[in-house]
């Protein structure tokens, strides 16, 4: 802290800067909330009229054939954005303890740095390189291949967050811990990783929300499909594919569903961020670390 | 305490927990990937119906095939299918499960396609992902899917690309047509003003850059035109729309060709590129005195919003584009000849063949084919295609030229003229799995 | 849990135990990023190598992209991706914060409000990109055009940065269409961030009689700054990354000027537009070339930012 600072100036003409500062802080969060109120009262109006029971449980039709529904896509995007949590987490979150439990060795300074790297990948350059290792020399599209293209966007995500949830745990704590005599691991694991699972929790919510949004990376591995879930080696649907190929296309029936897509994958990262909350609990909303 | 040997390091841990992971990997990846995404089990269960029938032997020995890890065919395919799968639909297909890819251009009137051949082979399943003509090209070359789809013919590059010794079959399924669209505050919905190609060209070179410029003024001598700048929008990504309407240019207008030239993707001399035929029209309707190319269904299907111009034909007439006048043209162009189902496309334009046809006055010059692109020998030696795949395939696409041109008509789509169905039919009985034809003769 | 204050036992190190088996296995997922961006690196420069031979350094100087003459150049694009993530990062970077910092800081009393209003700005993660682009496309760029951009281009047209006749289509609206994406992904960290900060640090502060924004300038941020970082690396890589939103507003042509208000392109953006209809290998090979230039571009963007970081922050990772 830079010294001395405090006393300069009046009282007067800190406390006005003061509410300046406060100022600019609820214009940020006013300007921030603009446009998500804008897009998301958007995709409710021009998606709300699309919801019915059809749309949840039926396949796809043609343009002009009323009925028709995003079944196979809402499942698709289940399954694959569920296998790619099931890769990217693991690694993610380990990645993230390494980085934070063991910050002085190389492998953590370089494998932290690459970590970097991966965030800033363009999901396209992503899908392409999953299409050449895995989708060429198996010779078709799969749900395999979009779940490892997902998780690969996943893992950055998860690392970071995890990083740095833990690395902000004191010292103390830790050194506490030990003192007990409690071993490394189990401090690591059950006490680190306790105190910092918001953070932990919020930075795999945000990597879920983001794979499930993806099209660019999905468009050459998984491919997209007409039907339900055949099996893993062959294409799948995805919710981001329906609204790509229904959003962009001249039909107004089409692009109300692509709303109608919309509109559920906001709805399902709702759900799935309340239930996340609620089953994790209190340290949301203020509840601070007490030292 | 001292312990006298040293504690094992985290990092050697590492590195075998890494291996370990690697080689389970690969083991599990060699134990569970089988080749081919048939379903061995629905194959099998069709077996006894279809042996029982007329209806392609051939199945019966694909369970061999498909069982097999090999990709070796079975030679009990001797049993040759004389009897062949018609069209006949008193029988289903053994099931299957077809993947395409291709040209956003068609997927609309595709996914009708897939709906309506269901309706008559429940068990042949279709998925068709709109990626785009060239990445349409790319798959069907690399073996990923089964059948590929574009709206511009392969480049003799890409046909020396594909593997030694296999023949790719071209088959015109749809056509579309491009329109000039304009956003000009002015001019209201019910003129439509006139261009030429040379015009055109000119607009999209940044030569023409006013309204009111006296080569657009002398096309449309009962317009009032505003001398607002011209904005020129265009595509961003490439398209068989793009493909069209730049090769119009080019015959058009000697500038446009050496200095720009026709392909899916051009570098545009001016105007701002907007992403798909949505974002085009989007573009058109924000940005008032603009002007873009647009596909013809994508007028069709918003009448009301978007203005469009006529552009005039060899004849000298000036054509407003509708489904009529571009089957006229696509019977235009068909008629001054095309290749051969199994014979290099590269150098077929039916805009040429359009433009040296002075003939008719009503056909309309921006019209481009959308092409099916099968391998002529199918066998499991590309992209795994087992038996039932293909013979779901030749029967899928037969549909579609024979009985599916219907389908276009509500949602824009002209339908293919007789003697280019005539042409598909030859080239669909052509097509073989492991040496015999798929449909008789 | 042993207490190891009333059992007298022998600690001795262990050579195999469960310090080493989670140091492994944490260390395993460690190495797997560097193998993945390893394997990443290798498969770009394998299928960019045509074209790296045929161009040499000259694509990162060229300005033509000329798929039917076969030139291309990729330096437009350079610029486009550097503007638009700068412009997206100066905007979302402090919304994205002062949300945070209000969701910490001004929210004390209404738990309810402030958990309802972080959930909904993280739910602007989940918004697809597609969704973004379209909204951008006919709803934020006509509205920018008509109140912010031709009001400036009219009365300061004479500042290069506003120099354009504006259509809406341009670096300013997709700057500010990823600095609404980046937001959430900023505000969700900075939040977890923030509210990890002891409260001594604050009291501490509040003793010596700071305003409230001192306490959070002084104590509060600084503590964070590593977290903040963290923050940053993310919203950035949503903002270099970003393909679909991007394409549909930034008016796709490769330009290089000095006007905010000018049409643009972006690496990721051509790659998007243009990869599933390159015909020939030269034309595929250039497009991922530009994907090698983005990995270049990441690494020497992180590489400047960490030796800026470890220059500030020369102390122990660990705080008390």
């Amino acid at each position: 802290m830079e010294n001395g600072d405090l006393g300069k100036g009046t009282y007067r003409r800190r406390h006005l800067f003061d509410r300046i500062m406060t100022g600019f802080i609820f214009l940020a969060v006013f300007v921030a909330v603009l446009p998500l109120v804008l897009i998301v009262a958007d995709v409710v109006i021009q998606g709300g009229a699309e919801l019915s029971l059809d749309f949840f449980t039926k396949l796809p039709t043609p343009v002009g054939i009323a009925g028709g529904g995003i079944a196979n896509a809402i499942q698709g995007s289940a399954i694959l954005v569920g296998l790619a949590s099931l890769i990217a987490v693991p690694i993610g979150v380990g990645a993230g303890i390494y980085f934070s439990e063991w910050p002085e060795s190389r492998l953590s300074a370089i494998s932290s740095f690459m970590n970097d790297v991966l965030a800033e990948f363009p999901s396209i350059t992503i899908g392409i390189f999953v299409y050449i290792i895995i989708v060429l020399p198996t010779r078709t599209f799969s749900a395999v291949a979009g779940a490892v293209a997902l998780s690969i966007i996943m893992i950055p995500i998860v690392a970071r967050t995890t990083e740095e949830s833990l690395k902000i745990v004191p010292v103390s704590l830790r050194e506490a811990s030990l003192a007990l005599g409690i071993p490394r691991w189990k401090t690591v694991l059950r006490i680190v990783i306790s105190t910092g699972r918001s953070g932990l929790v919020t930075g795999v919510l945000l990597a879920i929300a983001r794979a499930t949004g993806e099209t660019a990376p999905l468009l050459f591995t998984a491919f997209g499909s007409g039907y339900f879930f055949n099996s893993l080696w062959s294409p799948i649907a995805a919710l981001p594919l329906t609204i790509y190929t229904y959003g962009t296309s001249p039909y107004s029936d089409w692009i109300a569903k692509a709303w109608g897509a919309a509109l559920v994958l906001v709805g399902f990262m709702l759900i799935l961020n309340l239930g996340v909350k609620l089953l994790i609990g209190r340290r949301y909303a203020g509840v601070r670390a007490e030292i | 305490m001292q312990t006298s040997r040293k504690a094992v390091s985290g990092t050697t841990i590492a590195l075998v927990v890494v291996i370990v992971i690697v080689i389970a990997g690969f083991g599990a990846y060699v134990a569970f990937y089988t080749p081919g995404p048939t379903t061995v089990t629905s194959v099998s269960t069709s077996v006894s119906t279809s042996v029982a029938t007329s209806v392609a032997t051939s199945v019966s020995t694909s369970v061999a095939t498909s069982v097999s890890t090999a990709t070796s065919v079975s030679t009990s395919v001797s049993t040759s299918v004389s009897t062949s799968v018609t069209t006949a639909t008193s029988t289903y297909l053994a099931a299957a499960t077809i993947n395409g890819a291709g040209g956003t251009l068609v997927f609309p009137l595709m996914s009708s396609w897939i709906f309506g051949f269901t309706q008559v082979q429940p068990n042949i399943e279709v998925n068709y992902s709109p990626v785009g003509s060239g990445a349409g090209i790319a798959q069907i070359t690399a073996g990923t899917v089964n059948f590929g789809e574009s709206d511009a013919p392969l480049k003799t590059s890409q046909y020396a690309a594909l593997p030694n010794g296999s023949t790719l079959l071209t088959i015109p399924v749809s056509a579309s047509g491009v329109v000039p669209a304009y956003n000009i505050p002015g001019i209201s919905s019910t003129t439509h003003l006139n261009f030429t190609g040379n015009v055109l060209a000119g607009i999209f070179l940044g030569d023409i850059t006013a309204w009111n410029a006296p080569a657009i003024a002398a096309l449309n001598p009962g317009a009032t035109l505003p001398s607002n700048p011209i904005v020129v929008v265009h595509r961003s990504d490439g398209s068989g729309t793009m493909y069209a309407f730049t090769q119009y240019l080019s015959d058009s207008n000697a500038t446009w060709r050496t200095k720009v030239g026709f392909s899916t993707s051009v570098d545009w001399p001016t105007g701002i590129g907007c992403k798909g035929n949505a974002g085009v029209a989007g573009c058109i309707a924000n940005t008032q005195y603009s002007i873009g190319p647009l596909e013809i269904a994508y007028q069709i299907q918003n009448p009301g919003a978007i203005n469009y111009g006529a552009v005039q034909n060899h004849a000298g007439h000036f054509v407003l584009a509708n489904l009529t006048n571009i089957n006229l043209a696509v019977q235009a162009g068909a008629s001054s000849g095309l290749p051969a189902g199994n014979a290099q496309w590269s150098s077929f334009s039916i805009i040429n063949n359009i433009f040296n046809d002075s003939m008719d006055t009503q056909v309309y010059p921006v019209t481009t084919f959308t092409y099916a692109l099968v391998y002529q020998s199918l066998s499991a030696s590309y992209a795994g295609t087992s038996n039932a795949q293909a013979v779901g395939l030749v029967n899928f696409l037969w549909w579609v030229v024979n009985s599916g041109q219907n389908a276009g008509k509500n949602i824009g789509y002209p339908s293919l003229p007789a003697n280019v169905v005539t042409l598909d039919d030859t080239t669909l009985n052509s097509i073989t799995y492991n040496g015999t034809p798929i449909l008789g003769s | 849990m042993e207490t190891g204050l009333t059992t007298a036992r022998k600690v001795r190190p262990r050579r195999f135990g469960g310090d080493q088996i989670l140091k492994g296995l944490v260390g395993a997922a460690a190495i797997f990023v560097v193998l993945l961006l390893i394997a990443l690196g290798v498969e770009l420069t394998e299928g960019a190598s045509l074209s790296l031979t045929t161009f040499g350094p000259g694509f990162l100087i060229g300005t033509t992209w000329d798929p039917v003459h076969e030139i291309f150049g990729a330096l437009p694009y350079i610029y486009g991706t550097l503007l638009t993530s700068a412009l997206a990062l100066l905007i979302g970077l402090p919304i994205g914060l002062g949300v945070a910092i209000f969701l910490t800081e001004k929210v004390r009393g209404s738990k309810l409000f402030g958990y309802a209003l972080g959930t909904l700005v993280e739910l602007l993660a989940a918004v697809p990109s597609v969704i973004y682009g379209l909204w951008g496309l006919f709803f934020l760029s006509p509205v920018l055009k008509t109140y912010v951009e031709t009001p400036l281009h009219a009365y300061l047209g004479f500042v290069p940065l506003f120099a354009s006749v504006p259509f809406g289509l341009d670096f300013f609206t997709a700057g500010i269409i990823l600095a609404i994406m980046i937001i959430p992904t900023v505000s969700a960290v900075s939040r977890d961030i923030l509210n990890a900060v002891p409260n001594s640090q604050r009291e501490a502060m509040y003793s010596l009689g700071a305003t409230h924004w001192e306490v959070i300038r002084r104590s509060v941020l600084p503590y964070a700054r590593s977290g903040i970082f963290g923050a940053t690396i993310l919203g950035l890589g949503r903002a270099v990354g970003e393909t679909m939103a991007v394409t549909f507003v930034i008016g796709n042509t490769p330009r290089i000027t000095a006007s905010l208000f000018s049409g643009g392109y972006t690496l990721s953006a051509v790659i998007a537009n243009e990869f599933a209809e390159a015909s020939y290998p030269l034309y595929v090979s250039a497009l991922i070339e530009i994907g090698l230039i983005l990995f270049g571009l990441a690494l020497i963007i992180n590489l400047f930012a960490r030796l800026l970081i470890w220059r500030m922050t020369r102390t122990t990772r660990f705080r008390v």
